[in-house]
């Protein structure tokens, strides 16, 4: 007697057969044994399955105790958490943070200088009001735009209540204080302010040609194939030109981002440029520092204060009347020049000082011979702390947050953490300084930076842990057991960041890598609270 | 009509009710909904990622899909079936993604030539506890693991199998037979048979 096959059975089990052939194999199994054995015992195995997939195994504790989604809290409960909030906030800034920052200002540090104005205010522009509000504009405008789409979901508003809702938006933005645009702007391909004019306004201009023949009464902000001053400005320059030229006056300082810039007129600040060259004139007179990165300086003209500078050929003629302090290829000083303080050069040629050339001193660092790091006991050390360093703020994490770093492992797999990575790394920072752009903000701002640091370092032990756990075992059950892991992969790690040439290419990756991983985790942790409290 | 089609009936019409409520932006319907699904989709999530803290994300991105995918129920079809299918799917994305290769794919075309001795698997289920099958489970490949749960724990269809699943319907029955020959192999093993 022929069988049921064990795929029939099941089929005829599932009532996935034909009527036919499902009432041929009924009557079969009524008179063999050994069919109807078969059927039975795959029928038990069914339900061992079925009971077995159906027995609780474990409640997440979100689900057991938070299982129903609350609607949104009466508008009196926010207004308390607002008043609450307020109250604490003020609380900690009189009781906590006042005094604090009193007793640093009392050690000569004063926070705000550093964090903001010296940012802005005395090192990169004067007119700090208009990029302050530009700024908090820009930073309202985002959250705006991030919290209309989050309140729209949230409410998902009647269509009679959008449109109040969309007008009471509209009254808050004719509403909202504007910043004063103290500005004049221009865009065009040729821009010419005549001699004989004076404009009393920041001038910002887009133009290919833009010429200041008259006279500005404020900062000069402009983007230019060519800009050329040959008035006065009474105020700062920031310029990103191909090329700058200044035959005028500029009583303020000088901010570049040019190709090649040449100063033949008076500039009554410092000079501050990224440039391919740039060029002092015999008339050129820069009455403070200058500060440059460029391939090729040449001082015929005056420099009234330090020249701080990573440049690879530097040729001086003229005057400098303070420390000159270079980094570059070459130096060159020909007679007649005159340098009141001392010279720094570090390079690999020594400077060529002419006879007759009137000096304070000259200093020269020639690099140190090259030794590869491996080859000294120092850099072993430094890698052992390094990793030992890493591999205890590991150790850490896994005991007091193994959820998080097993949330974390997890989207380390996804090769979309090294794009979220990138975003994350570039986005952080620019989002710190916009919220760093209100009073309020600035805290947040430093927290958030704070935090960014913090992840950076962990990104190594994130990659470290994901390597170890690839090579000693894919997802270990307890953390316990990932210190094995976890070392293995540090060490992995720190060796791999160390390479010679490679070694800044992987520490970068990891960095992305780890971050990206953080930063994918945190957005998830977020969307599922959002699920759970929506 | 019986009194259990009766109170089947009654809970077809309560959640076809949250349903409503839920697709007309009701908080306290997904609420609701989410009390209902959310343990037994947690399980589903458990079962085939075999992580507690990759289950509760998903359980929760689940429900976020659910939110996005809510109209594009029929609502002349049964309920769960479309659910599971979307939890399957989304756990099967997870699984892709988290083997870059994708979940180990079978050949449906052939099956082992071993003969199943009908005495030999009655001993074999007979003498099996639920944690035992459990441990077993966890040995299994990712789509017989998912095939399983998709018939024996979300009883879905054949059609409904083959769709969560992106096999051909004719092979459904096929995977499932692999997938308990698999689970066989596993607890014989761990019975050191």
């Amino acid at each position: 007697m022929s069988h049921y096959d064990e795929l029939s059975c099941l089929l005829f089990l599932d009532g996935q057969m034909e009527s036919e052939p499902a009432l041929e194999l009924a009557a079969h199994v009524e008179q063999c044994q050994r069919c109807h054995r078969l059927l039975t015992a795959l029928e038990r195995e069914a339900r061992l399955l079925s009971s077995t997939l159906t027995d609780v195994v474990e409640h997440p504790a979100p689900l057991t105790e938070t299982p129903r989604l609350h609607p949104a809290f009466p508008l009196g409960t926010w207004i308390a958490v607002f008043c609450l909030t307020a109250i604490g906030g003020f609380a900690f800034w009189a009781w906590v943070a006042a005094p604090w920052l009193q007793m640093i200002a009392g050690a000569g540090w004063n926070l705000r200088e550093l964090f903001g104005g010296a940012l802005f205010e005395s090192v990169f522009i004067s007119s700090w009001n208009v990029w302050g509000e530009a700024l908090r504009t820009f930073a309202s405008g985002a959250l705006l735009a991030v919290a209309f789409p989050l309140i729209w979901r949230r409410y998902r508003l009647a269509p009679a209540r959008r449109g109040w809702g969309v007008a009471a938006l509209a009254l808050v933005a004719l509403l909202a204080p504007r910043p004063a645009m103290a500005a004049e702007l221009h865009k065009g391909e040729l821009y010419d302010l005549p001699a004989g004019q004076t404009l009393n306004n920041d001038l910002y201009v887009w133009a290919q040609t833009a010429i200041v023949d008259g006279a500005v009464k404020g900062d000069v902000v402009a983007f230019a194939q060519s800009l050329t001053i040959n008035g006065t400005v009474d105020g700062d320059v920031i310029a990103f030109a191909q090329t700058l030229r200044i035959n005028g006056t500029v009583t303020g300082s000088l901010r570049l981002f040019t190709q090649g810039t040449s100063i033949n007129g008076t500039v009554q600040h410092g000079v501050t440029a990224f440039t391919n060259h740039i060029q002092i004139g015999r008339d050129g007179h820069v009455a403070r520092g200058l500060t440059v990165s460029t391939a090729q300086l040449g001082v015929e003209g005056t420099v009234g204060g330090d020249i701080l500078g990573l440049i690879a050929d530097t040729a001086i003629t003229g005057k400098v009347q303070g420390t000159t302090l270079i980094r570059g290829a070459s130096l060159s000083v020909a007679p007649g020049a005159v340098l009141t303080g001392p010279v720094y050069f570090h390079g690999k040629k020594q400077p060529e000082i002419a006879a007759g050339t009137a000096l304070a001193g000259v200093h020269y660092f020639a690099p140190p011979p090259y030794v590869s790091r491996w080859t000294t006991r120092h850099f072993y050390i430094v890698l052992m702390l390094e990793w030992g360093a890493a591999f205890l703020v590991g150790l850490g994490l896994l005991l007091l947050l193994p959820g998080t770093v097993n949330r974390v492992i997890g989207e380390a797999e996804s090769a979309m953490a090294l794009l979220s990575g990138l975003i994350t790394l570039a986005a952080v920072p620019v989002l710190a300084v916009l919220a760093g752009a209100t009073i309020i903000g600035l805290g947040v701002g430093v927290i958030g930076l704070g935090f960014y640091v913090l992840a950076i370092y962990l990104a190594q032990v994130y990659a470290g842990l994901w390597i170890g756990t690839r090579l000693l075992g894919k997802r270990l059950r307890s953390p316990r057991a990932w210190w094995a892991p976890l070392a293995l992969g540090l060490l992995l790690v720190q060796i791999a960041t160390h390479l010679p040439y490679l070694g800044g290419l992987l520490a970068f990756l990891v960095v992305l890598w780890g971050l990206g991983a953080q930063a994918s985790a945190l957005w998830h942790s977020v969307r599922r609270a959002t699920v759970v409290a929506a | 009509m019986s009194s259990r089609d009766e109170s089947s009936e009654r809970k077809q019409q309560v959640l076809a009710e949250i349903i409503t409520r839920a697709r007309a932006g009701q908080s306290a319907a997904w609420g609701e909904m989410y009390e209902e699904y959310a343990p037994a989709l947690y399980r589903f999530c458990r079962h085939t990622l075999r992580n507690h803290e990759d289950a509760e994300d998903a359980t929760a991105e689940i429900f976020l899909k659910l939110r996005q995918k809510l109209d594009q129920y029929d609502a002349e079809r049964p309920f769960s079936p479309w659910l599971y299918r979307l939890a399957a799917n989304h756990c099967y994305d997870l699984l892709r993604r988290r083997n870059r290769q994708g979940p180990a794919v079978d050949d449906f075309d052939t099956l082992p030539a071993k003969e199943t001795d009908p005495n030999q698997l009655d001993r074999l289920v007979l003498e099996q506890r639920s944690d035992r099958v459990r441990q077993g489970l966890e040995g299994l490949g990712e789509r017989a693991r998912m095939a399983l749960m998709l018939r024996y724990y979300c009883e879905l269809s054949y059609d409904d199998i083959a769709e969560a699943l992106q096999v051909p319907r004719a092979y459904v029955g096929v995977v499932l037979l692999r997938a308990r020959q698999q689970l066989r192999e596993e607890l014989e093993k761990g019975s050191g048979a």
